[in-house]
């Protein structure tokens, strides 16, 4: 049945819902979401109870369309858990599980953190292989995306570091064109994808990241803190930095779609 | 928070990989695992002596292997059926051959030694149980065959159906047939929802519609689905029903789609499925009938209510309707 109009799926209205209507409206799409990560028939069952606890503990940050994003990271993240307890007891083929579940992910975030003149499916070749061997390091395995968004975060500035190096003594062996040269990637050679990827060069690592967690993925602050371990104010305030530094690198570059509202002081969520 | 204007010029560049993009990586990271896990190429020539030795050892002819029966009616009994493979049995069964259990009835409990390249499987008339380094159960019934996972992994083909992975703390089910559904759901009545809905499932993905096995699944699944509160689900399940036909307990299946068509979208929706109703003298729909008609068909509502009276309802029922007929009658609206 497909939904009525005023029960548009990207509107949570916790207050006007209940736990028990919020879990049968989502009972479906969350099943779905966790077949497509890898689970079973019956680790989806078991996993379900535990993504609609997860997004209901939050109903205050549940609003403007974020209810989708937030239950998808809950499935990945419950789901995750259990592989990396496996992983840590040996399990092999856990392992391999986790990786199937994460690789298109990886590559996402590889892709947005580097730079152009670096090449993102090296960097995602290095998490991996950090995956595969040195996932025993991981103390938390309910924290396994925090310590993977790390591990993708070093290995991308270690390829930053190298290719500096590299291209300072003249070797120009480490320098490629990334995938948004791919004459195949139509948004990436359009003249819009290459100026959006002209003003992210400009910014810093830091403000690059937080861009991606709040207005890509569309994370919650309270994800957005547990992920990286700062202050929610530290956090609020290096989110409007990067949005100031993202706004005045798109006038520059004429994207800016309407320059006069100026960035709000202090973000809600 | 209200969107930020860029936002979604971001979202446009996020990178979506594709299927070979990812296979390219993925192929790429374990390469260079197995490169570091590689052994200096002066260690192999022992390695390939030994592999020569292994296979030539393998390929002598052996005298034919006699399956070796397995039977304890009373008890539990325990035997080897290959170096690493532990067997526990109560019930019958046979070691067809080192790698291979053919049980036939009873609980039958496997320990294979993890990390030592055992190949085994337990085939039963229903199921084909493959196992690599676990410890698991097989119980075969009048059910079918349960597959119970302690540790590790198994992967389960059951007759007709596509290979289910079984991890440790998992069960699986193989149905001996469609029937063995509605036996399973009767016989495990304080199952959840979700595993009577995925044994339903598999029974009904073996018969066919119109058989009635396959019609009195379908009743169950739209009952399970209504009385745990997936009435948009139940409503979906229920509304396929009638339209295919189908008329076994056509009247309960109708009765639920009329319930869940007003929980879950109004009297519009509902009104088809009370109307077949209140024409069978079904009094509850009758009045249910009446009250989504309200002024826009009142002498119609009245009549009906007049109509479910002389059906001789329960007292409490009764008083509800002449309550209904008594506030018509001063020209109020039913609530």
């Amino acid at each position: 049945m497909s939904p009525q109009p005023h029960q548009r799926r990207d509107q949570p209205a916790l207050e006007r819902e209940t736990p028990s209507l919020f879990e049968a409206r989502w009972h479906d799409p969350v099943m779905t979401w966790l077949r497509e990560i890898g689970a079973t028939e019956v680790e989806a069952e078991r996993l379900l109870p535990g993504v609609m606890e997860r997004a209901l503990a939050q109903p205050e940050e549940l609003a403007g369309g974020k209810v989708q994003g937030v239950l998808k990271r809950a499935a990945l993240d419950l789901f995750s858990a259990g592989l990396v307890q496996a992983a840590l007891t040996g399990d092999t083929h856990a392992t391999h599980r986790l990786l199937d579940a994460w690789q298109a992910e990886i590559l996402r975030w590889c892709r947005w953190q580097c730079h152009r003149g670096m090449n993102h499916e090296d960097v995602a070749q290095d998490v991996m292989v950090a995956v595969l061997s040195r996932l025993h390091a991981l103390r938390e395995p309910e924290r396994f995306r925090a310590w993977l968004w790390g591990v993708t975060w070093r290995s991308v500035q270690a390829r930053k570091r190298k290719a500096w190096f590299w291209r300072w003594v003249g070797n120009d062996m480490e320098r490629h064109e990334n995938a948004y040269g791919d004459p195949d990637d139509a948004y990436a050679s359009s003249e819009r994808g290459r100026a959006v990827q002209q003003v992210l060069d400009l910014l810093s690592p830091d403000h690059r990241q937080l861009l991606w967690l709040s207005y890509v993925e569309g994370q919650t602050r309270r994800e957005m803190v547990a992920l990286l371990g700062i202050p929610e104010g530290t956090l609020n305030r290096r989110l409007t930095a990067a949005r100031r530094a993202f706004e005045a690198a798109a006038r520059k570059h004429g994207l800016d779609p309407d320059p006069s509202p100026p960035a709000p002081e202090v973000l809600h969520g | 928070m209200a969107d930020w204007k860029h936002a979604e010029l971001l979202r446009d560049h996020a990178h979506q990989p594709s299927d070979a993009e990812i296979a390219r990586v993925r192929r790429s990271a374990m390469e260079r695992i197995s490169r570091r896990r590689r052994p200096p190429v002066w260690t192999l020539a022992p390695v390939a002596i030994a592999a020569a030795l292994t296979v030539a050892w393998l390929a002598w002819p052996e005298a034919p292997i006699e399956p070796q029966p397995l039977a304890s009616a009373d008890r539990w009994s325990q035997t080897d059926a290959q170096p690493g493979v532990q067997l526990a049995f109560h019930g019958q069964g046979q070691v067809s051959s080192p790698s291979v259990v053919s049980w036939e009835q009873g609980e039958l409990q496997v320990e294979v030694e993890p990390d030592r390249g055992i190949e085994f499987h337990v085939e039963t008339a229903e199921a084909s149980i493959r196992v690599v380094g676990t410890v698991f159960s097989v119980e075969r019934s009048n059910l079918g065959t349960s597959v119970s996972v302690e540790r590790g992994k198994v992967e389960v083909t059951c007759q007709d159906e596509h290979t289910q992975a079984v991890t440790a703390g998992e069960a699986w089910l193989c149905l001996r047939s469609p029937a063995a559904a509605l036996h399973w759901a009767d016989s495990y009545q304080g199952a959840d929802t979700s595993a009577v809905l995925r044994v339903v499932e598999r029974g009904l993905a073996r018969s066919t519609p119109g058989e009635p096995v396959h019609d009195e699944l379908e009743v169950l699944r739209i009952q399970t689905l209504a009385q745990h509160g997936r009435t948009a689900a139940a409503l979906d399940a229920a509304e396929a029903h009638i339209e295919r036909g189908a008329e076994h307990r056509a009247q309960e299946v109708r009765q639920i789609a009329a319930r869940a068509a007003l929980a879950e979208r109004g009297c519009d929706a509902a009104r088809p499925h009370l109307e077949v109703l209140a024409d069978t003298d079904s009094g509850a729909a009758m009045v249910l009938l009446a009250d989504c008609l309200t002024e826009a068909e009142a002498d119609r509502a009245r009549a009906l209510l007049e109509r479910a009276l002389t059906l001789a309802p329960p007292p409490g029922q009764a008083a509800a309707i002449q309550q209904r007929l008594d506030a018509r009658s001063v020209g109020g609206a039913i609530e």
